[in-house]
């Protein structure tokens, strides 16, 4: 479903990203791990369109997408959160999920009539709004929101296209014990032909969600498996695993 | 008529001094953008100012010396009292909200300009030793054009070594590559900025004042220098000094040659050349970021 | 998106005052201020969609004011053509202009958009300076304006003819209230937000930016036909880089992100700028008529001030205390 060969990016003489291959069926949770600094999210924003790679190849669902932009891809069937909540502040919640459920079903290219005279893009934001649990928030400006509640929108956001692919950044970075728990209830009951990719620092998170670990360090791929051999391995425990107080066998 | 070699040689002198000038402007644009991703749209104001400070000190002290050394310094100070007391308090506020109190102080600038002196031309007498003419392949050309040719060349080598070897030069050097990174050394990063502006500032009006003995300086004299100089800018990459030297060659030559060969097409030929870099190399020629 | 209470009173608060003016003026009102109120308006209305809602701040706006005058005076001058077809190509000619041109500046943010804008600007007007077919720096004259004879109108009437300006304005504002409440509109107030997260979402941005550029300019060019129809007389000067800033002085001025904000900046900028611009104001005041000439320096300061302390303009400060009284505070 999504495939990226010998993925290469470099920011002036810094490897970023050396020579990445990665492969998901169709409805595998995969999960992305590896110290800071190793490349992850410069390796989402390369997947996603958000940079280009210097060399290399990305198919979706068997179409090369490598030189598409980002909503291109998305058009595509590709979703992806951010590892910074990257939202529209000033809106409300309910204008956040309009915004982009109006983009789904095409009707922002319609100028001529009011957007309140959609009544179905409005209701759809509002049920997608209580499927996250923040149907008491839609008329709250996002900024006003907590940093956890942000969080559950940013994915929120990338689920309002309903993508075949979905790649989530950090989904539960800096959020609370409870905040976590819903998270993992959300992307549980994601729907199971969804292919997911995600990069957690909670290694409690990965070795729950994923069917495969891919373990990145500078750029490179240092191992691929199951959870399984992933901890089992003594080179990620040296190079990662051992580093982080985040693995709790 | 092209290939007549006096001609080219004027053209080509023509063009390095308007080259010169349009450094002198461009380069504290230039870096100032680099390192605050500001741009003072009243930077043709105070080349105006530069140009009125040495009418003002030239016939006060009947010397252009004088203005050369005194009319800069002035622009200085006005560029530093308007950094305290309007940008940096917008400095939270982001670029955008500088770069229109830069906009509006055009307009300010423009009036000021003509209740101190008028709305009529003035002119500041080219000084003495640098009055007369050489000879260059049996063409006489005028010695003080040749003086702003060296003042340009003179300020890009002194700007080079500072910035390849004093502290406050691997400061800005740093500061245009990753401003974070620098604010983490510990260093006071506000002041180098401000150093740096007021440094443009002054550079500004200097390029006024040595432009004064050449052209007319009237009210309005800032605006088509401040488009070129925003195109140099733009065309040298931001942030860079070896950029803005050679976006200043070439649009000093190409309005210079433009406006002799086909002076109805000049000045859209230079836009066009703008818009072309800005698709095609966003980072300008010498780009200093990586581009993304 | 969001609601604003205080559009539809303020609205119709601006036309009755609009109208009593109107039906109260003296040739000199109807012939200058209140034409020239309507077709700033215009101009700024249309930049707001551009500065307000797209978040594009342009200060080449004039442009295309430019151009739509010189696609009107060229048309009816050189060949003939009625004023009524005239209007619709000027505003046709301005967009595609925006098209050509917006197809490469819309991809630029923030401090680049402007640089180039104004650079645009002035290679327009450098073009018309030196254009000898248009007259070079004379410009031309002899423009007819719209023929509404077979209303029972004279347009050469100021009183008549303000009214048609005043009545464009209008509709302008209403074309502009439906773009900007609708979904359309509400994408662009997104990509002002966050464009990179919209283009995430699936949203070709540039194309969406480049659609409120052209619409922009297409405004602009049928102001630029009235403009010229107004004066019977057009020149660079239309183009030049200090109309595009008094019309962005306009909006930030009336506050941007509201429409009839724009359209309170034009009555507001042009009302002071004719009273400053009269010596008896500045004796009245106590202070030396030559003031009168400088007319600029009062409005570039007051400009500074309204960015620096009250940055959301007259409209959006009265919406904002409108705000803090009522039951939507927070």
């Amino acid at each position: 479903m999504l495939r990226a060969t010998a993925l290469t990016k470099s920011f002036g003489s810094l490897a970023v990203t050396a020579g990445v291959d990665l492969a998901l069926p169709a409805g595998e949770r995969h999960g992305l791990i590896g110290p800071n600094g190793a490349g992850k999210t410069t390796l989402f924003n390369l997947l996603s369109g958000e940079l280009r790679p210097d060399s290399g190849q990305v198919l979706l669902d068997g179409v090369d997408v490598t030189h598409a932009p980002s909503d291109v891809r998305a058009r595509a069937g590709l979703g992806r959160s951010f590892q910074r909540n990257n939202l529209f502040p000033d809106l409300t919640v309910r204008e956040n999920l309009v915004i982009g459920v109006a983009i789904e079903r095409g009707v922002t290219r319609v100028w001529w009539r009011g957007l309140h005279r959609d009544r179905a893009v409005v209701a759809d934001a509002e049920r997608q709004a209580a499927a996250l649990g923040l149907g008491e928030e839609l008329d709250t400006p996002v900024r006003h929101l907590s940093y956890g509640t942000q969080r559950q929108l940013e994915i929120g956001l990338a689920l309002v296209r309903r993508p075949k692919v979905l790649l989530l950044d950090e989904p539960t970075s800096g959020m609370s014990p409870e905040e976590t728990h819903a998270m993992l209830a959300l992307i549980r009951g994601l729907p199971s032909a969804l292919t997911l990719l995600i990069i957690e620092h909670d290694m409690d998170v990965i070795f729950e969600v994923a069917d495969r670990i891919t373990v990145l360090d500078y750029g490179r791929v240092l191992l691929e498996g199951t959870p399984e051999q992933v901890r089992a391995s003594a080179e990620v425990r040296d190079r990662y695993l051992g580093l982080d107080e985040g693995l709790t066998p | 008529m092209l290939l007549d070699p006096q001609f080219l040689v004027i053209q080509v002198l023509n063009g390095l001094q308007l080259s010169a000038l349009l450094f002198l402007l461009a380069v504290g644009l230039s870096v100032v953008f680099g390192l605050m991703n500001f741009i003072n749209l009243a930077h043709g104001t105070l080349y105006m100012l530069g140009a009125y400070f040495a009418v003002a000190v030239a016939g006060a002290f009947d010397s252009f010396w004088a203005a050369l050394v005194l009319a800069p310094l002035g622009v200085a100070v006005v560029g530093a009292v308007a950094h305290v007391t309007l940008f940096r308090r917008l400095q939270s506020a982001g670029p955008m909200k500088q770069v229109l109190v830069t906009f509006g102080l055009i307009f300010v600038g423009f009036d000021v300009v003509r209740i101190v002196w008028g709305r009529l031309p003035h002119t500041v007498p080219t000084p003495e030793t640098l009055a007369g003419s050489v000879q260059i392949l049996g063409e006489t050309y005028p010695t003080y054009r040749l003086f702003i040719i060296g003042v340009g060349l003179a300020v890009l080598v002194a700007l080079h070594l500072g910035l390849d070897r004093t502290r406050l030069g691997a400061v800005v050097r740093a500061g245009v590559d990753d401003r974070t990174m620098v604010a983490a050394l510990g260093i006071n990063v506000e002041l180098v900025f401000f150093a740096v502006f007021c440094l443009g500032c002054w550079l500004a009006g200097l390029a006024g004042v040595v432009a004064a003995p050449v052209f007319s300086v009237f009210p309005g004299m800032d605006m088509s220098v401040l488009i070129l100089a925003l195109i140099v800018v733009v065309l040298g990459g931001p942030g860079s000094l070896w950029g803005a030297a050679l976006g200043a060659l070439v649009i000093g030559m190409a309005d210079t040659f433009g406006q002799v060969m086909f002076p109805a097409f000049a000045s859209v030929t230079i836009y066009a050349l703008m818009a072309a870099i800005l698709l095609f190399k966003p980072g300008g020629l010498v780009p200093v970021r990586p581009s993304h | 998106m969001r609601r604003d209470p205080l559009q539809i009173p303020t609205v119709v608060l601006l036309v009755l005052a609009m109208a009593a003016w109107w039906h109260g003026a003296d040739f000199y009102v109807h012939e200058v201020l209140l034409s020239e109120i309507a077709l700033f308006a215009m101009l700024a209305m249309s930049l707001d969609l551009l500065v307000g809602y797209a978040g594009m701040v342009s200060l080449g706006h004039a442009a295309f004011l430019g151009i739509g005058a010189y696609v009107t005076a060229g048309l009816t001058v050189f060949l003939g053509w009625p004023v009524a077809l005239a209007m619709p190509a000027s505003a046709l000619v301005a967009g595609l202009a925006a098209l050509v041109v917006g197809s490469f500046v819309v991809r630029l943010g923030g401090v680049f958009f402007i640089m180039i804008t104004l650079a645009i600007g002035q290679m327009v007007y450098a073009y018309f300076l030196k254009a000898r077919e248009f007259g070079a720096d004379d410009g031309m004259s002899g423009i007819p304006r719209l023929d509404l004879s077979f209303l029972g109108l004279d347009t050469a009437d100021p009183a008549v003819f303000s009214a048609v300006l005043l009545l464009a304005a209008l509709a302008v504002y209403l074309l502009l209230r439906v773009v900007v409440r609708s979904p359309y509109g509400a994408t662009l107030v997104a990509i002002h937000q966050n464009e990179g997260r919209v283009r995430a979402l699936g949203c070709p941005v540039h194309r969406y930016k480049l659609g409120a550029y052209v619409l922009a300019a297409a405004i602009a060019g049928l102001a630029g036909s009235l403009t010229t129809q107004h004066s019977s007389f057009v020149s660079p000067d239309l183009a030049f880089w200090t109309v595009s800033g008094e019309v962005l002085i306009m909006v930030i001025l009336g506050g941007g992100g509201s429409i009839v904000g724009a359209a309170i900046g034009a009555c507001a900028f042009l009302v002071l700028k004719h009273w400053l611009s009269a010596g008896e104001s500045w004796e009245a005041l106590g202070l030396p008529t030559f003031m009168a000439d400088h007319w600029q320096l009062v409005m570039g300061s007051l400009f500074v001030l309204v960015v620096l302390v009250a940055a959301d303009g007259i409209y959006g400060r009265a919406r904002r205390l409108l705000r803090r009284d009522g039951p939507q505070a927070g």
